[in-house]
C-alpha cells in the first residue's frame, strides 16, 4: 500500500467509500505520471487505457483523480479513460491478461514559460 | 506567457509492479515446496468455515497455514487459531482486497520470508529454514467481496471462487471475471440446496460457459459433503 493511498484514505475519504479498488488504481497512476512529467511541468492531461474486463467506473476514477491530486503538478490535469470494449464477459477465460489490466498510455504536459532576461 | 505543451508517452501497466511481485512470490514459494492458494467469495459466503472443515482433511500430509485478510478485527485468524491452525490476520484497512505486498507481509508474519530483505535471499527463517519451510500450503483468505479481489494478483498458485447457495445461481452471469479468474469454483453450504432454488448443474455451464476447464465442487461445511473430493483436487494441485 503506497503511502499516498494510505494518507488520501485516512485524511480525505470516510470509511464507506474507502472499500472500492478504483482508488488504489488511481493512486498508482497518479505516481506513475508524476514520475514521468518533467520537474517544473504542469500536468494537463493523462490517458488512461482501461481493459474491456476491468471493473473500474470511470467517474470513480476521475473522482478519486481530482481528489489524490490537490497539491501536486497534475491537479488541474484532466483524466481521460478510455475503454477497451472488444471482449465480452463470456470470453474472458480466452482473453488476454490486458483485458483486465489498466495502462498509462500517456501525459500532456505544460513546460514553464521561458523567462527572459532584460 | 504560457510555456509549450507536449505529450510524453509512457505506456506503463499500472499494476505492474504488483504482477512482477506476485510472479516472484510464486517462483520463490515454488521453489521451496510451498503451495499458495487464494480463496475468494463474497462475505458470509463461508470461507472460514470451509477452511475449518477443511484443513483436518489435508493435514497430514499436508501442513497448512492461513493468511487472513480482512478490512478490520482478527476474529477469522482467531477461530482458526481455536482450533489449533497457525493463522496470521491482515487487516486491509481501505483496501477491499489483498495484493501481492499484502500477501508478502502475510507470508513474512508466517515467517515463509526474511521480515525485511527481498523475497529469497537465503537468510534464516523463523518458520523453518528457507530450503525447509515448516508449512507447505498456506490459504488466503481473501477480503469478502465478489469484483476487486479478482482483479490483482496475490501471487497464489491457485484461485478458488466460493459461491454459497443463498447467494443464487447467477452470480457466475453478474460477476464473470471472478469466474474467469477461478480454477476452481466452491459451491458452498450445499446443505440448504434443498431449501433453495440453486442449480448446481446450471452454475456448472454458466462458470464453464466464462472458463471451460474450471472445476465445480458442492460441498457443505456443516455436514462434511463434498469436502473429500475437494481436498483430493488440491492435493492433486500441490503434487503437480
Amino acid at each position: 500500500m503506497s503511502i499516498r493511498y494510505s494518507a488520501l484514505v485516512r485524511a480525505v475519504l470516510p470509511a464507506y467509500i474507502r472499500t472500492v479498488h478504483e482508488l488504489p488504481i488511481i493512486s498508482r497512476v497518479l505516481e506513475l505520471a508524476l514520475a514521468a512529467a518533467p520537474r517544473d511541468a504542469r500536468i494537463s492531461r493523462v490517458n488512461l487505457r482501461v481493459g474491456s474486463l476491468c471493473d473500474a467506473e470511470p467517474l470513480w476514477l476521475e473522482r478519486y483523480f481530482r481528489i489524490a491530486a490537490r497539491g501536486t503538478s497534475a491537479e488541474d490535469a484532466e483524466l481521460v479513460v478510455s475503454r477497451d470494449g472488444t471482449v465480452k464477459p463470456e470470453n474472458a477465460a480466452r482473453t488476454p491478461d490486458s483485458a483486465f489490466g489498466y495502462v498509462l498510455e500517456s501525459i500532456e504536459v505544460r513546460d514553464p514559460p521561458e523567462r527572459t532576461t532584460i | 506567457m504560457n510555456g509549450s505543451t507536449r505529450i510524453i508517452d509512457v505506456q506503463a501497466a499500472v499494476l505492474g509492479d504488483n504482477d512482477g511481485l506476485a510472479a516472484e512470490l510464486r517462483g520463490s514459494l515454488s521453489e521451496r515446496g510451498i503451495f499458495l492458494v487464494n480463496v475468494m467469495g463474497s462475505p458470509g459466503s463461508g470461507k472460514t468455515s470451509l477452511l475449518e472443515a477443511l484443513l483436518p482433511l489435508l493435514s497430514p500430509p499436508l501442513r497448512p497455514a492461513v493468511i487472513e485478510a480482512d478490512l478490520d478485527s482478527r476474529v477469522d485468524a482467531d477461530a482458526l487459531e481455536a482450533r489449533g491452525w497457525r493463522a496470521v490476520q491482515l487487516r486491509t484497512g481501505g483496501f477491499c482486497h489483498l495484493d501481492a505486498f499484502m500477501t508478502r507481509r502475510g507470508l513474512q508474519e508466517l515467517g515463509l520470508l526474511p521480515a525485511e530483505l527481498g523475497v529469497s535471499d537465503g537468510e534464516h527463517y523463523p518458520g523453518g529454514t528457507a530450503a525447509d519451510p515448516i508449512f507447505d500450503i498456506v490459504f488466503i483468505e481473501n477480503v469478502g467481496n465478489l469484483i476487486c479481489t479478482a482483479q490483482v494478483d496475490t501471487g497464489a498458485h491457485l484461485n478458488l471462487a466460493l459461491l454459497s447457495v443463498p447467494e443464487g445461481d447467477d452470480k457466475p452471469l453478474k460477476y464473470p471475471v471472478m469466474f474467469a479468474k477461478a480454477d476452481a469454483v466452491v459451491v458452498t453450504k450445499a446443505d440448504y440446496l434443498d431449501r433453495e432454488s440453486f442449480d448446481v448443474n446450471e452454475v456448472g455451464r454458466r462458470v464453464q460457459g466464462i472458463r471451460p476447464d474450471s472445476r465445480i465442487f458442492p460441498v457443505s461445511a456443516r455436514d462434511g459433503s463434498g469436502l473429500t473430493e475437494l481436498a483430493r483436487f488440491l492435493l492433486e494441485r500441490v503434487r503437480i
